[in-house]
């Protein structure tokens, strides 16, 4: 019995060493993040900027404040929310599916969050905010949750849903698509933004509306974490333990897609993030959706900072679509995970 | 109302114009372990899940220390009676000893002292402390019933269901199974299994419920139910019940 205490404490600490080991290395690639791009900028000026911004410092604010506070920073910040958002929505989706491959991408709810954008872009007042936006986004990767949810309930395995998945995902893109082209209007993004994503032109004010729905839809999947684990026994078990499995996958759909909906309102549809992450590190801290989650949010920040870094500064002056970018990185990876799963 | 641990009064079960159940009534003590026997389709799981909760019935109440099961939230189900479904392969990765702990969800307390304890002396009970770092679905169907028995022990409730709890268990972890189901009895649990293997259920049970067609046959002690002529009636096939050479109870064979 000692042995078994000494083993859950040995776990205990290595989880806590993982998080602080990826706590600080989200500092790092933050910093890197502020650091590298067209003008070039000092650790000192960050320091600079900072204090200035904070009153902490009465020196004059300059041009590399300016480009730190109004451009960098809010973009470096929109990278972390989004990668945390899209991290921690994975580990919701594939613990209420059941399905390790369950992702905002593949099954269909991202692309729905872009077009529930669309929406709300499009009942917003002329200089309105990002509100509606945002809205739209969280209604429409809710209700396309909610809808796989109910076509899950029908699909004999993980394969089918996740093939129904990329058609409805595959039908709601090209509608995207075909509204964005019809549309016309320079305050709706480019359909390039809703394919491949991107953090270029993030401001305070749409990083500000994004927040609330990322922070608030990541902390329920987090506190959803221990019915997720019962869950995965299989809904009867799940059922005998007091799981009200109806209310659980409900309740996990709306803070997944709070979150999708929160990162694709900000940043477009970004693949690969929610399904890889989660992939990875499940086989460093096991299935325990809790931990998972909370990993899965430091790591999806830290992919997604050090991906939009390299996306525009690999071809400067030219910026890659971070998507391409994860795409590029997730799929080798992905397939590597998938070839090394246990059978 | 009944002062019984479990009971079921006038209990009919319709599905599709077909009648699973029909005017099944029986009770259980606290203390006591029934066995639920029968041919297949005889209506032997569907009353256990009736018990459960899962299915309410068309007619007639099932009672868990006094309160119908039907209107009862699943919670509180869950802390009244623990289930033990029909053993099916789990590709669970969770470390069995996780798995075991989570009997521990409807009172929140996974990770407390008092749960420790209890998930250890479980393990240990059952003879999967040495798996307890393995992962579920690693393990071998028999070793993924004894977790899955484990599981319910650890949920520590008034009144335990089991659907064919050794169906895939060797001799040794049957025997072992049934005994610690009868340790259980002797908590003032009340423990109702249903069993194929009318010798253990002979062996373990105060009392035997038979059932065939959906109704009940009979209901007593093992002597009383396990007769030559209601086996054979219910089964539709010869069956002899002479002593048991070692235990004080009948020993059932086939005789065709």
């Amino acid at each position: 019995m000692a042995g078994v205490v000494a083993t859950a404490e040995q776990s205990r600490r290595s989880v806590v060493s993982l998080y602080l080991l990826m706590g600080l290395l989200l500092l790092i690639v933050t910093l890197g993040g502020l650091l590298l791009g067209a003008v070039s900028v000092t650790l000192a000026d960050v320091w600079h900027m900072l204090g200035v911004k904070t009153g902490l410092s009465d020196r004059a604010e300059n041009l590399t404040d300016s480009v730190l506070w109004a451009i960098r920073l809010p973009r470096v910040l929109a990278g972390a929310l989004v990668g945390a958002g899209l991290g921690v929505a994975g580990v919701g989706l594939q613990g209420t599916f059941r399905n390790p491959l369950a992702d905002p991408h593949l099954v269909g709810i991202a692309p729905a969050a872009g077009l529930g954008a669309i929406a709300g872009i499009a009942v917003t007042p002329a200089g309105g905010g990002s509100l509606l936006l945002m809205l739209g986004a969280v209604v429409g990767a809710v209700m396309v949750g909610l809808l796989m949810r109910r076509l899950a309930a029908n699909t004999l395995d993980s394969g089918q849903l996740i093939l129904i998945g990329l058609a409805l995902g595959l039908a709601l893109l090209a509608l995207l698509g075909a509204v964005v082209l019809a549309w016309d209007s320079p305050r709706v993004p480019t359909f390039n933004f809703w394919i491949f994503g991107g953090l270029s032109g993030t401001t305070w004010g749409r990083l500000g509306a994004a927040v609330p729905f990322v922070v608030v839809g990541s902390g329920a999947v987090l506190w959803l974490g221990r019915s997720l684990d019962v869950l995965a026994l299989g809904e009867r078990d799940a059922s005998h333990l007091g799981v009200d499995v109806g209310a659980l996958t409900t309740f996990s759909l709306v803070a997944a897609g709070s979150a999708i909906g929160g990162a694709v309102g900000l940043a477009g549809v970004i693949g690969f993030v929610g399904l890889v992450v989660p992939l990875v590190l499940r086989r460093v801290v096991g299935p325990g959706h809790r931990h998972l989650a909370g990993v899965s949010a430091l790591g999806g920040a830290i992919a997604l900072v050090v991906l939009d870094t390299a996306a525009r500064t690999l071809a400067a002056p030219i910026e890659i679509p971070v998507g391409l970018l994860t795409a590029i990185c997730g799929a080798p990876v992905l397939v590597w995970v998938m070839l090394r799963r246990t059978p | 109302m009944t002062s019984a641990a479990v009971a079921v009064s006038d209990v009919a079960v319709s599905r599709n114009g077909h009648w699973l159940l029909q005017e099944v009534s029986f009770e259980a003590a606290p203390g006591e372990v029934v066995g639920i026997v029968g041919p297949n389709g005889a209506g032997k799981s569907t009353l256990l899940r009736v018990l459960a909760g899962d299915i309410h019935p068309s007619r007639g109440d099932a009672f868990l220390l006094g309160q119908t099961a039907a209107t009862l939230t699943l919670r509180q189900l869950a802390l009244i009676r623990g289930f033990v479904g029909p053993q099916t392969a789990s590709e669970v990765a969770f470390l069995v000893r996780k798995v075991v702990a989570m009997g521990r969800h409807p009172y929140g307390d996974e990770d407390g002292e008092a749960a420790r304890q209890i998930v250890d002396e479980t393990l240990q009970r059952l003879d999967v402390d040495g798996l307890a770092h393995r992962e579920l679905r690693t393990l071998s169907s028999g070793e993924q019933q004894r977790v899955a028995i484990a599981r319910a022990v650890v949920q520590d409730t008034g009144v335990l269901l089991l659907d064919e709890p050794t169906s895939t268990l060797d001799l040794r972890h049957q025997e072992l199974v049934m005994e610690v189901l009868r340790q259980l009895a002797a908590e003032a649990k009340s423990v109702v299994a249903v069993l194929h293997d009318l010798n253990l259920a002979a062996a373990y049970a105060d009392r035997i419920l038979l059932m065939a067609g959906g109704r009940v046959q009979a209901f007593g002690t093992p002597q009383e139910v396990l007769t030559s002529d209601r086996l054979s009636a219910a089964y539709d096939r010869a069956v002899e019940v002479m002593r048991h050479p070692f235990r004080d109870c009948p020993l059932v064979l086939s005789a065709g």
